[in-house]
Parts: structure tokens; C-alpha cells; sequence
């Protein structure tokens, strides 16, 4: 087992509950910005995210379905720096086209910079708990996605992951 | 890397198909090669599972713990880092034709070169 749950890198300052951009690049350019404003990249660091992570969504989309999306950078050596998991979560209401492996529009989307592999393999499975077809990761993609501050939108995750994937 | 050759095992009355792979894929099961994996299993008619049976690390998901080879998240689930050692399972009319698909894309590492 991990020794922290993946719930303890989601800060509410990288929770963003109404994302203003909709496009995909401009999401994932509007979360990393999250990890510059709270001081957790440089801007030097965060450009370097981006090009990888912009890179490796071009190669294959990374909506996974069910409207949720886990941009990540290409390689976990592109963010080699980073001492820890950082995880930015965005939600838009209307949705977002992320050329999605359903082809559906992606609501919620986890920006997911781990200069671990094993780690992002924690995370991304939880992000696949989440994703998941069934009425529980249903509903609780409906909670999340309901969530109007980053405080709720945190709350909702740590209950989901708790239930689907703890 | 992998045992080769699937062997059909007698199982009540369906016939399992029943192959051990490795991830030799460098990052695991990432996103894209449970796309690519999904999308051949979903190829065949046979029902097509993945179990995982041991991994070299240390991960939060117990060995014996098994997927939905068609669903590309249900796989994501498995986590399966390098080394892991996985037995492809298939029952159905193509099962054995589904496991040599999914042990050629084990083998191949998933086709993904960079």
C-alpha cells in the first residue's frame, strides 16, 4: 500500500470548480497555472509540464470516458524535479471535448504531474475507480461534478476514493 | 519475458484459456496500453480476463485481483508495473485466438515506441 492516500496531494488551492477555459489545451494550460499560483511549480517548470503533457495527449487521448480525463506528462523523467505528486482537478459544467475514448464530452479533469511511476499508477487507478462504468462511480461522478467550491470538490473526492478505490 | 504457448485448461464445462504474460512495458498499465489492450480484446467474441498474479513492487492492488480485458478502466485498475506477472484468460468460441492476440501485444509491448 501507498504510505499516503492520493487524496493528500489534491490541495484545494489546485481544485478549480468552474473552469473558465474550454478547450483542452487551455484546460490543461488553466490547471498547471493552479500548481504556479499556490507556489508548487516555477513557471519555467510549469512550461515544461505543459509541452509534455500536451505532447503525450496528442499521441492518445487521455479521456478515459464516463466524462473524465487524466492529462499526465509524457514521461515521469519530464517532471524528474518535483518532489512530490501534484494533482489539479478542474470541472466544466458544459463540458470540454477531449476527443474521449467514448467520444463524450470530459466534465472532470485531473491534471496529474508524478515524477514517480508507481505512484501515478496509484493515482491513475483511482481515477479509473472513479471513471468506471456502475452506479457507484456514477454517483459519485455526480457529487463531484456538483461540488461548487475546491473545499466540496476535495470533500467529494476523498469520499469517492474512500468508497470505489481506498 | 513470458511463458509461450496458451494451454486450454478444462474448467466445469467451459473451456478456459489460460496464458501467463509480463508487462514489459516500461511504465506499467498506463492509459494507452489499456486502450490498446481493450480495443484487440474486444476483437473477439470470448469473454477475456486479466489476472493479476504478482508484482515486483509493492501497489495497492492484491495479486488476484482480475479485469475486464474489454474495459479499458477496469484494466487501469490492475496498476500491473513493469514485471508484474499477469495470466490472460479467455472462454468462448475464439478464446484461444483472443489470448494469442493479447500474449502478441504483451510480447510486442503494446507497440508503443517511445
Amino acid at each position: 500500500m501507498p504510505a499516503t492516500k492520493i487524496i493528500e496531494h489534491v490541495l484545494n488551492e489546485h481544485c478549480i470548480p468552474a473552469l473558465e477555459s474550454d478547450t483542452r489545451e487551455a484546460v490543461i494550460m488553466e490547471l498547471a497555472d493552479a500548481f504556479v499560483a499556490s507556489g508548487a511549480l516555477t513557471e519555467e517548470q510549469r512550461d515544461r509540464l505543459l509541452v509534455s503533457v500536451v505532447e503525450r495527449e496528442e499521441a492518445a487521448t487521455t479521456g478515459v470516458g464516463n466524462g473524465v480525463a487524466l492529462p499526465h506528462p509524457k514521461t515521469v523523467e519530464d517532471v524528474a524535479q518535483l518532489g512530490q505528486v501534484l494533482i489539479a482537478v478542474g470541472l466544466r459544467a458544459d463540458g470540454i471535448d477531449f476527443r474521449a475514448t467514448d467520444g463524450e464530452p470530459v466534465y472532470i479533469v485531473f491534471l496529474v504531474a508524478s515524477p514517480s511511476n508507481l505512484e501515478y499508477l496509484e493515482v491513475a487507478k483511482r481515477i479509473a475507480a472513479l471513471a468506471r462504468g456502475g452506479s457507484r462511480a456514477e454517483k459519485w461522478r455526480r457529487v463531484v461534478r456538483q461540488s461548487r467550491t475546491a473545499g466540496a470538490m476535495r470533500e467529494a473526492l476523498e469520499d469517492a476514493w474512500e468508497e470505489l478505490a481506498p | 519475458m513470458q511463458t509461450p504457448g496458451s494451454q486450454p485448461v478444462t474448467e466445469g464445462s467451459d473451456q478456459v484459456v489460460r496464458a501467463r504474460v509480463t508487462m514489459g512495458y516500461d511504465r506499467g498499465m498506463h492509459a494507452r496500453p489499456a486502450l490498446l489492450l481493450a480495443q484487440r480484446a474486444r476483437e473477439f467474441q470470448a469473454d477475456v480476463a486479466l489476472v493479476l498474479i504478482s508484482c515486483p513492487v509493492d501497489i495497492s492492488t492484491p495479486p488476484g485481483t482480475r479485469a475486464d480485458a474489454k474495459s479499458m478502466l477496469d484494466l487501469m485498475f490492475l496498476q500491473a508495473p513493469r514485471g508484474s506477472e499477469l495470466d490472460v484468460e479467455a472462454v468462448g468460441a475464439d478464446a484461444e485466438a483472443a489470448v494469442e492476440a493479447i500474449e502478441a501485444l504483451f510480447r510486442d509491448r503494446f507497440g508503443i515506441r517511445d
